[in-house]
């Protein structure tokens, strides 16, 4: 009989086939090789004496900081008699969470024991073994490395609250929490090594987890800082240091995402588990893109067409790992390989949807926070916009490396460039949604109704909303046009990733900046103010920071409303889809056609000319329009050589560098003309 | 049990395999040799999935690599040329690991790493750590490793580099055994006395091209066939005069004449062999043995390579 049989043939009952599966689980969990190895290397004597010395300094040096930053606030006469002990408690657990922020991830990314620094990861994968049974693995070590370090915590606990009283269910609470809160932790890591390089992965993670203990310490909406415990840690301390009446006060003690009045704890455990689940999911379908001949991982890590690049741009070393773990991830079973699609889906629409969640829920726990606070709730919702445009970007804005791969979807191949475009519009829909929900009960609750869904009908707040959010919309499909047509340059995602937080701030939250400068000089005297401004103006006023902005729009005077805002705003995005529109059709349709000739499934025709450089006859077209639109594509259009990246003719392409030159020189014109034409324009109406 | 054709490999400019076509028998013994950059790396990482051609069509025992890697990799032993170093482990812990990787049942596994260090010859060394061992100890821990469960095919990368003249005996006659018990084997290397001793076939990488394919013999006999002169081997004693280097140094169209310890080496075409013999029998010479010596695989790869480096 097996342990697993045993031990469910002493449960009672239909309990019994639950308790067998559970006991066969975690025998599976922990008889992978990666549990072994990493219990060797976790579990250690001196390891785990270095982990327990640095944790018991973390709560010490934590929990004294928090006293002396408090007495210096003034608010340590607040705690006495069993108030102290609480005080003493909650400061070691938020030191202890803080602690497991910074180590879990450190740990569990891989950053310290990498399996590729270690050179033997080939032989991993081809053993054969499957990614989830690896990750399994390390998930099981990880959870007696857990216990040890909450465990090495509970003589400072103890000691605090027998000697000044505590509330023994809430440490309790707190403690199966930072339990929680540490599997959020390793998953989380995990699924962003999986997705980008583990030092990316890792700065990822402090960041974002950093950010959420951060905000769940200061007062702001509860929801933003649901993705870490500090909020429920901090709570009882805020709420007796501030006092009731106050807007910090509200700030700590309400917290009613959507309205809806459930225990914080709950909110908490059910997005932790959403995010848990999407890195479970990433640990079990891997980075989206599949080792295509192209990639290679034997030696320096080198693309066809590389050889044309600079220096520079040949090492690539961020792509190694990735390029490994692909390997690994064709271990998956058949089934998973089968249902990717809709599981990817399914992760990034969760995904994305979370984070439009936290940040937008923010918005509806306004009823019971005093004037201040709603005005500050709802100017942060043009943040949360931003962020989630963001998040957007960088689940969706593909790498070279992932719009090479595609999903069979029976005999259909569908290219992950499609597949992102797709996902990107169920996104929106659900921003769209959300943010007209949330800005018009925001403006509900500024001018006093009690709750949100009373005035969802046709009211001008609403409209006025609706309207902004199609210009929000129109912003976030150009700037995803943008993000894909550089992608498909691009073959580290980092690249791409980079580039949206540029994007992001160049053109979201620069000129919300700039905005009130703006439109000064817009509705100055001198009508060169007005022609200098206008274009520029239009930019600020496409900014969601300032289109979710309360009465941003509508200056008197110029009629922004009426024609600037929406013919000149509708125009720019008239003209960067033509622009990018072809661009990234172009892009996207070469690397499809080099996909195809990397798998294999296109053969070369004999009519197809010989390459001069290297003799292969495998073309893909090239568009080379440098964002030039339809028709200088048409007229540039040249192709690339697959095996040597060498540029031939195509068509009435032309190939010379004196073309070229002349293509960069009438885009520069074009753009020039259609300035000046508007400025002119901008001068007439003024 | 691998069939590739027309399997050609870049790396940016360089093209490390030009349209391949290779294939191996079940039970063979395929020993792959080729200068430094020929290519012989890139081959055994696509037949072991670990790499795509770029182009052509690779099948390794029954199935595609792009289809159903982890199929191929269940029934397939890997060993690299480089030893993946793994962090404070014994001998027996490091086979642990990977037999558990590979899905050996727990059960089983005791008795598998016990066969498979017994192979090996390393049973003594079993609660030894890995990282202490010598090179030729490390090897034939990797060749352990990659027997642990018990797959139909193994790919050997550099099995005997670094190793003393006693490890790679060692090494050698493991791969024999190997063999023997119907394994099939490809087994890259450069040092090809030792592929010459133990391996069916032959195959000769350069330039990532396959000059040369076929048993050992055979390619041998194609050296032979194509060379105008033969060297020949005498084994006599001297009781005549004059002395057997007098005698051979007259006879017309003999070269390369050298006088060794037992005998005499020399060249000559076929049909001069037997005017030296006659020579020294006339001369009172005691000759004992008499035969005309086999090309050696080194000369066989000088012959079909001309030091081509992609």
């Amino acid at each position: 009989m097996s342990p697993a049989c045993a031990v469910a043939g002493r449960a009672p009952g239909g309990a019994r086939r639950l308790l067998a599966r559970v006991v066969a689980a975690a025998q599976w969990a922990f008889d992978s090789p990666s549990a072994e190895h990493d219990a060797r290397t976790i579990l250690s004597s001196p390891k785990v004496g270095l982990w327990l010395g640095v944790e018991q300094l973390a709560l010490l040096g934590g929990t004294a900081g928090g006293v002396a930053f408090l007495s210096e606030l003034g608010h340590v006469d607040a705690f006495r008699g069993s108030d102290s002990g609480l005080l003493g408690t909650e400061l070691e657990f938020l030191s202890l969470a803080l602690f497991l922020t910074c180590i879990v991830p450190l740990r569990s990314s891989g950053l310290i024991e990498g399996p590729r620094w270690r050179g033997y990861f080939d032989q991993v994968v081809t053993t054969g073994i499957s990614p989830l049974r690896y990750f399994a693995g390390k998930w099981a070590t990880s959870q007696i490395f857990f216990l040890t370090l909450l465990a090495a915590s509970l003589p400072l606990v103890l000691l605090s609250g027998l000697l000044f009283g505590a509330s023994w269910p809430r440490v309790a609470v707190s403690y199966f929490l930072l339990y929680a809160y540490c599997n959020l932790l390793l998953l989380t890591s995990s699924g962003l090594a999986v997705a980008f390089h583990e030092v990316v992965a890792l700065i990822l993670c402090w960041f974002g987890f950093g950010f959420s203990f951060f905000l769940g310490l200061v007062p702001a909406p509860g929801t933003l800082s649901l993705l870490s415990p500090a909020r429920y840690l901090v709570r009882p301390l805020a709420e007796a240091a501030t006092g009731p009446g106050t807007v910090d006060h509200a700030f700590y003690a309400s917290l009613r995402p959507f309205g809806l009045d459930l225990p914080w704890e709950l909110f908490a455990l059910a997005a932790w588990g959403v995010l848990g689940a999407v890195a479970v999911g990433a640990c079990a379908l891997g980075p989206l893109h599949a080792p295509s001949p192209g990639l290679n991982n034997f030696g320096a890590l080198v693309l066809r067409g590389d050889r044309k690049r600079l220096f520079f741009r040949r090492h690539r070393p961020l792509l190694l790992r990735r390029v490994e773990l692909s390997f690994l991830f064709e271990n998956a079973g058949p089934g998973l390989r089968r249902w990717q699609l809709p599981l990817r889906a399914l992760l990034q629409v969760a995904l994305v949807g979370l984070f439009a969640c936290l940040f937008l829920g923010a918005c509806f726990d306004l009823t019971s926070i005093e004037q201040t606070g709603r005005e500050v709730v709802l100017a942060f919702h043009g943040v949360a916009c931003s962020l989630v445009v963001l998040a957007t970007w960088a689940v969706f804005a593909p790498s070279r490396l992932q719009a090479l791969c595609s999903f069979r979807l029976g005999r259909l191949r569908v290219p992950a460039g499609a597949f992102d475009a797709a996902g990107v519009l169920c996104v929106l829909a659900l921003v769209v949604v959300l943010h007209t929900v949330g800005f018009s009960a925001g403006r509900d609750a500024l001018v006093g109704t009690t709750s949100w869904w009373e005035r969802l009908g046709p009211e001008e707040a609403c409209l006025r909303a609706t309207s902004n959010l199609g210009v929000f919309c129109a912003f976030a499909l150009w700037g995803l046009l943008v993000l894909q047509s550089l992608g498909a340059r691009w073959r580290a995602r980092w690249q791409v990733l980079g580039a949206t937080v540029l994007l992001a701030g160049a053109l979201a939250i620069v000129p919300a900046l700039l905005e009130e400068a703006v439109r000064e000089a817009a509705t100055g005297d001198a009508p060169l103010d007005a022609l200098l401004a206008s274009p520029l103006l239009v930019f600020a006023e496409a900014s969601p920071l300032v289109q979710t902005q309360v009465d941003a729009v509508g200056v008197p005077g110029l009629e922004l409303d009426t024609w600037l805002v929406r013919k000149g705003f509708w125009f720019w995005q008239g003209l960067f889809l033509w622009l990018l529109g072809p661009e990234v059709f172009f892009l996207h349709r070469s690397l499809a056609r080099e996909a195809a000739w990397l798998r294999g499934e296109r053969s070369p025709s004999p009519s197809d000319p010989a390459c001069a450089s290297c003799g292969g006859r495998r073309w893909v077209p090239a568009g080379r329009t440098s964002w030039s639109g339809v028709l200088f594509s048409v007229l540039f259009g040249v192709r690339r050589c697959v095996d040597c990246g060498a540029f031939g003719a195509r068509g009435r392409g032309r190939v010379e560098r004196r073309w070229r030159v002349a293509l960069g020189a009438a885009n520069f014109a074009l753009g020039l003309g259609l300035l000046g034409a508007l400025f002119v324009y901008v001068a007439v109406r003024a | 049990m691998i069939a590739l054709s027309g399997v050609r490999k870049r790396y940016d400019a360089l093209e490390a395999l030009k349209g391949v076509d290779l294939e191996v028998e079940p039970g063979e013994l395929l020993g792959l040799i080729g200068p430094n950059g020929a290519g012989k790396t890139s081959l055994l990482r696509i037949v072991a999935t670990l790499s795509k051609p770029d182009e052509g069509r690779v099948r390794v025992l029954g199935c595609d690599p792009n289809v159903v890697p982890g199929k191929i990799r269940r029934r397939l032993g890997y060993m690299p040329a480089e030893f993946g170093r793994l962090p404070d482990m014994t001998v027996h812990e490091y086979l642990s690991y990977f037999a558990a990787a590979v899905g050996v049942p727990r059960r089983e596994r005791l008795r598998r790493i016990e066969d498979v260090l017994e192979l090996v010859d390393l049973v003594e060394r079993r609660d030894t750590l890995v990282s202490a061992g010598s090179t030729g100890i490390k090897q034939r821990i990797l060749i352990a490793k990659t027997l642990v469960h018990d797959p139909e095919l193994l790919v050997l990368d550099e099995p005997a580099a670094g190793l003393d003249p006693r490890a790679r005996v060692e090494v050698r006659e493991v791969l024999k055994e190997l063999n023997g018990l119907g394994k099939t084997i490809v087994v890259s290397s450069h040092i090809l006395a030792d592929l010459e001793e133990i391996c069916d076939a032959i195959a000769i990488l350069e330039a990532g091209e396959l000059v040369a394919r076929g048993p050992v013999a055979e390619l041998k006999a194609r050296l032979r066939a194509g060379r105008p002169r033969c060297s020949w081997r005498v084994v006599l004693r001297a009781e005549g005069s004059p002395s057997p280097l007098e005698v051979l140094a007259e006879v017309p169209g003999l070269g390369d004449l050298v006088a060794l310890d037992d005998g005499m080496r020399f060249t000559t075409a076929e049909r001069d062999a037997n005017a030296a013999l006659a020579a020294l029998l006339a001369a009172g010479h005691v000759v004992l043995s008499f035969r005309e010596e086999e090309p050696r695989l080194e000369e066989v790869f000088l012959r079909e390579t001309e030091g081509l480096v992609t």
